[in-house]
């Protein structure tokens, strides 16, 4: 069988500073629709968007949008230097070689460079958000 | 593999993004990877040499030695000629290897760019 | 190529449009996003100036997000001509960027 084709993404911005990861969720939603598999990297301050309980009382909620994405199939990957710099961190590993933390919206995970660097290599198409 | 072209638009220190786009480039290139990283804007300083030890002055790290790492490990990095001649950059002032490319940058971007990240 | 802000200076124009004014010989989509859409302003001297005019005369297709336009009180007599005005902007981009297009560009 034929896997879907993958849409890459690389975030750079945090959200409600700017309207990048408003951009990046829209975008990532519409190519689920679409019917494409989609994995975004959360780099640099876009960190931030990984945040449980965003509650903007009138900005577009991209917590809420991330959870969506992740609900509905998308690979959301983490910048673990990143995250650690920002305090999403704490503590070890756990058994599933994962980081625990009370500050993620569930399924959030972590990876290394390397782990971006698979992924940029394997998504038929990248794109990057917010570095510019 | 597909090539990647990396641009970095931001001077290093005062944003993270010459750091964190270096990063990546040289974790693409040490896996075997092709790819080039062209600085343009202020960003052509991350290609400026001579840096002296930023991480005890300012407790940021050399993105000097980040360039020199991505060139010996078999990476390209390229600074736009426009950007460097405005801010008053000679090429003698760029670490060694650095590459000087005019609106040639343009094809090098559309060739080379089957992954294209904006920092 | 996605374009999500305006120009800085007229070097940041170079790096936003300059492949679209280029002569290299690719057909070229540019969809613009957010604070993107009003490079698609016609009547401008400003850095944005001309970018979607220069982008046009080189044939390249140029979509602005219709709800974006309108959240910035950019009527469509506002646009340069030729500049498509389209709703659900993501969605083309997403097709044109997974089945047709070679490069993918994203300011």
């Amino acid at each position: 069988m034929v896997g879907k084709k993958t849409l890459g993404i690389m975030i750079m911005s945090a959200p409600f500073g700017s309207q990048y990861a408003d951009h990046m969720c829209r975008v990532a939603d519409r190519a689920i629709d679409m019917g494409y598999a989609v994995e975004v990297f959360l780099y640099g301050d876009a960190v931030h968007t990984q945040m449980n309980e965003q509650a903007p009382k009138l900005f577009f909620n991209v917590g809420e949008a991330l959870k969506k994405l992740i609900d509905r199939g998308a690979i959301v990957n983490s910048c673990e230097i990143c995250s650690v710099a920002r305090g999403y961190i704490k503590g070890e590993k756990d058994g599933k070689k994962d980081y625990s933390s009370t500050k993620l919206i569930e399924g959030v995970r972590f990876t290394t460079i390397y782990g971006f660097v698979d992924m940029l290599a394997r998504a038929d198409k990248v794109i990057s958000f917010g570095g510019s | 593999m597909p090539r990647l072209v990396l641009e970095i638009a931001h001077a290093p220190f005062g944003h993270e993004n010459a750091y964190a786009g270096l990063f990546i480039a040289m974790g693409w290139v040490s896996v075997g990877n092709e790819g080039v990283v062209v600085l343009r804007g202020d960003g052509v300083y991350a290609g400026k040499k001579g840096q002296q030890d930023p991480f005890k002055e300012i407790n940021l790290p050399p993105t000097e030695k980040q360039v020199r790492d991505v060139l010996e490990t078999g990476g390209r990095v390229v600074a736009d000629r426009r950007s460097l001649q405005s801010r008053g950059i000679g090429e003698d002032m760029l670490i060694e290897g650095v590459e000087v490319l005019g609106e040639e940058i343009r094809r090098l971007i559309i060739e080379q760019g089957e992954r294209v990240l904006a920092l | 190529m996605l374009i999500m802000r305006t120009p800085s200076s007229d070097e940041d124009s170079e790096r936003l449009f300059g492949i679209a004014r280029s002569e290299i010989g690719h057909d070229l989509s540019i969809f613009l996003l957010g604070d993107g859409v009003l490079c698609a302003r016609k009547g401008q001297s400003g850095h944005a100036g001309s970018a979607a005019k220069a982008a046009l005369n080189r044939k390249a297709v140029v979509r602005a997000s219709a709800r974006d336009l309108r959240a910035r009180g950019v009527g469509e007599e506002e646009l340069e001509p030729g500049v498509e005005s389209v709703e659900d902007l993501e969605g083309a981009f997403v097709e044109e960027a997974m089945e047709r297009a070679e490069r993918v560009f994203a300011w």
